[in-house]
């Protein structure tokens, strides 16, 4: 399955459990390193990045506003209190599993914040 | 309207597996069925060979020539149902030479399934047939008519796609072409039956700019007579020193890239009659790869990463082969001076990694493109990044010179090597290096091989495409006399050429351009 149902069935197989709140898909990632260790952090990405899923990954990781950088490009949400982050993806296709990829690349990026 | 055509293609792999079953060592005829999928462009379908499903023990004999059962049709029909191919019915001619004509009882045996798989698989029969003298196929599908007066369409051609491109051509409805006088030095390079071979193959180049413009021009030189340029972009006086044989006059006139490229190709066309179209959409927009669909090979002259990954997913998904490369100039940092300049190219198609398992797309920046965002001024700031790759006329015709030359090594394969894979060459060291990229385990992109119709879309709506088209419909940046005047001296050019060309394949020539027998050009 491709697109946003394939992007949110592939969450809900995977354990993020993806919710759909206006135009985003909600899922929580488990970050290991940083300021967030230890802790389960929402995440969103939005409808309109999912439609070639997963040939294309979106550009833009959403986080709650309290999940800062020291350096980074932000865009509006229209979920109040999120950011869109600007972010390039590195060796997409590593993984078997596109979804495993996404959270993997998620997680990453968190485990930058400051 | 063109009138739809049809092909076949499949990988080296299957085609090398297909030929085993297909080829007996005791010279008699046999038989094999395998399975298809559909890819359709604007004007051809081809169909992809998936899989070769042989004959399980009783379910085919040989007798000289050789016969099926219709259990072995049905179970393989089944097959091809299950995962929504179609039946492709091969058999061999072991002293065949060249495209085969069908015998009455290939014919019968063809004609006698063609109903009952389309029936079971919903769509056509394949007939393929083998060469053995000549390893060389030919194929027709059976999509005409119905009951009793169901026909077929003979192919244009059957593409075998490997470390090179394999290409059997039907005669009849593609002759061969007579080289012209001007192509003498062109022919001598590989011979006539390889130029022959060669000059009939369906190119389209993406692009149109600096480094396009040079790959269409010399594929017109040497006498491809199928080449469709694509590109939506218009002339501005800021391309005009990159865009060689683009004048001032262009971008004052906004013309559109590939009215320049039409001017060029047709001035430096040595064909009799070359087909040559001019397409003004984006590969990104549903029409432009429709056009791409139905081209034997595409070479991508386009840096925009949303196009790059169009084109690599046809690339396996449509067996498409694409020529693809690209260059990247370093400057130091406080703009004084040039550190370096690379360029790469490389063949994409089954068997080598695709353009985000070589690193050369970040596909991050697809999402970005589709957006609109890299043209976004404030997007680009905000993300510190260059507004735009740097290139240079000295350097773009280093990159149109590797794209042709991996060009050559897939189409002709020098010495009986094709292509070798991605190159790449460091400005500063004088370096040529041979790339060792890997297929990532989870690619989305090679997993999907020759899927064809059912390939996932990445086209959508292209608002600098539009927008460009748009302004060339509504603009007029010349005058009505300076307009006028452009397309009366086109006129003549075109006639003036016409007339030389005709004098010229006529042998009709002044005592000092007898041509001489070689020396320096």
């Amino acid at each position: 399955m491709n697109g946003p149902d394939g992007f949110t069935a592939g969450l809900s197989t995977y354990g993020a459990a993806p919710t759909v709140v206006g135009r985003h898909v909600i899922f929580r990632v488990d970050v290991v390193d940083g300021r967030f260790a230890g802790q389960s952090v929402e995440t969103a990405a939005v409808l309109d990045e999912l439609d070639r899923w997963p040939l294309v990954p979106p550009h833009w990781i959403y986080l709650p506003d309290n999940v800062t950088f020291a350096a980074t490009n932000t865009q509006p949400c229209s979920m109040p209190g999120w950011l869109g982050h600007s972010r390039q993806i590195v060796g997409w296709g590593a993984d078997p599993d596109p979804i495993a990829g996404w959270v993997a690349h998620v997680r990453g990026v968190i485990g930058e914040a400051t | 309207m063109t009138a739809r055509t049809t092909s076949v293609a499949m990988t080296a792999d299957v085609a090398e597996i297909l030929r085993d079953h297909v080829e007996r060592a005791d010279g008699q005829e046999d038989i094999c069925l395998a399975t298809y999928r559909p890819s359709t462009g604007a004007t051809r379908t081809t169909a992809l060979l998936t899989s070769v499903v042989t004959p399980i023990p009783g379910e085919r004999e040989v007798h000289g020539n050789a016969s099926i059962t219709g259990d072995y049709v049905l179970r393989a029909a089944v097959v091809a149902h299950d995962r929504g191919d179609g039946l492709v019915l091969c058999h061999s001619h072991p002293a065949g030479r060249g495209w085969q004509q069908m015998s009455g009882p290939d014919f019968d045996a063809e004609h006698s399934f063609a109903n009952l798989v389309r029936e079971l698989t919903g769509l056509p029969l394949v007939g393929m047939t083998y060469s053995g003298g000549d390893h060389s196929w030919s194929a027709r599908h059976w999509d005409r008519g119905t009951g009793l007066d169901v026909s077929p369409s003979h192919c244009h051609n059957v593409r075998a796609v490997g470390e090179r491109l394999d290409i059997s051509w039907n005669n009849k409805l593609v002759p061969p072409p007579a080289a012209t006088s001007a192509q003498r030095r062109s022919v001598s390079c590989w011979g006539p039956a390889v130029h022959s071979n060669l000059v009939r193959r369906k190119a389209l180049v993406v692009g149109a700019g600096s480094v396009g413009l040079d790959v269409a021009i010399r594929l017109a030189a040497t006498g491809m007579l199928d080449v469709t340029v694509m590109d939506f972009d218009t002339v501005e006086p800021g391309n005009l020193d990159r865009l060689i044989g683009a004048t001032p006059h262009d971008a004052l006139a906004g013309r559109a890239k590939i009215q320049v490229a039409e001017r060029l190709m047709r001035s430096a066309a040595t064909a009799a009659v070359p087909a040559f179209e001019f397409c003004d959409f984006s590969i990104g927009e549903s029409e432009g790869l429709s056009v791409a669909l139905d081209q034997d090979l595409i070479i991508s002259c386009v840096d925009r990463p949303w196009a790059r990954i169009v084109l690599n997913q046809i690339a396996y998904t449509d067996l498409v082969p694409v020529i693809d490369g690209g260059i990247s100039i370093d400057v130091f940092d406080d703009g004084k001076g040039m550190r370096n300049a690379t360029w790469r190219s490389h063949v994409l198609r089954p068997g080598r990694p695709c353009l985000v398992c070589n690193d050369q797309v970040d596909i991050a920046d697809v999402s970005l493109d589709i957006q609109g965002l890299l043209d976004d001024p404030t997007y680009i700031a905000g993300a510190g990044r260059q507004p735009g790759g740097q290139n240079v006329a000295l350097l773009s015709i280093s990159v149109a010179a590797s794209l042709l030359a991996q060009f050559v090594s897939f189409n002709v394969a020098p010495g009986g090597i094709g292509d070798p894979g991605p190159l790449q060459y460091l400005l500063s060291t004088h370096t040529l290096t041979h790339l060792s990229a890997t297929t990532r385990p989870g690619c989305p992109y090679e997993r999907a091989e020759a899927v064809g119709d059912v390939r996932q879309d990445l086209t959508g709506e292209h608002p600098a495409a539009e927008e460009h088209r748009a302004r060339r419909r509504s603009a007029h940046r010349e005058g009505l006399t300076s307009r006028c005047l452009a397309r009366l001296a086109t006129w003549f050019q075109r006639r003036v050429e016409q007339r030389a060309r005709h004098q010229l394949d006529r042998g009709d020539l002044p005592g000092n351009l007898d041509g001489g027998s070689g020396g320096r050009n």
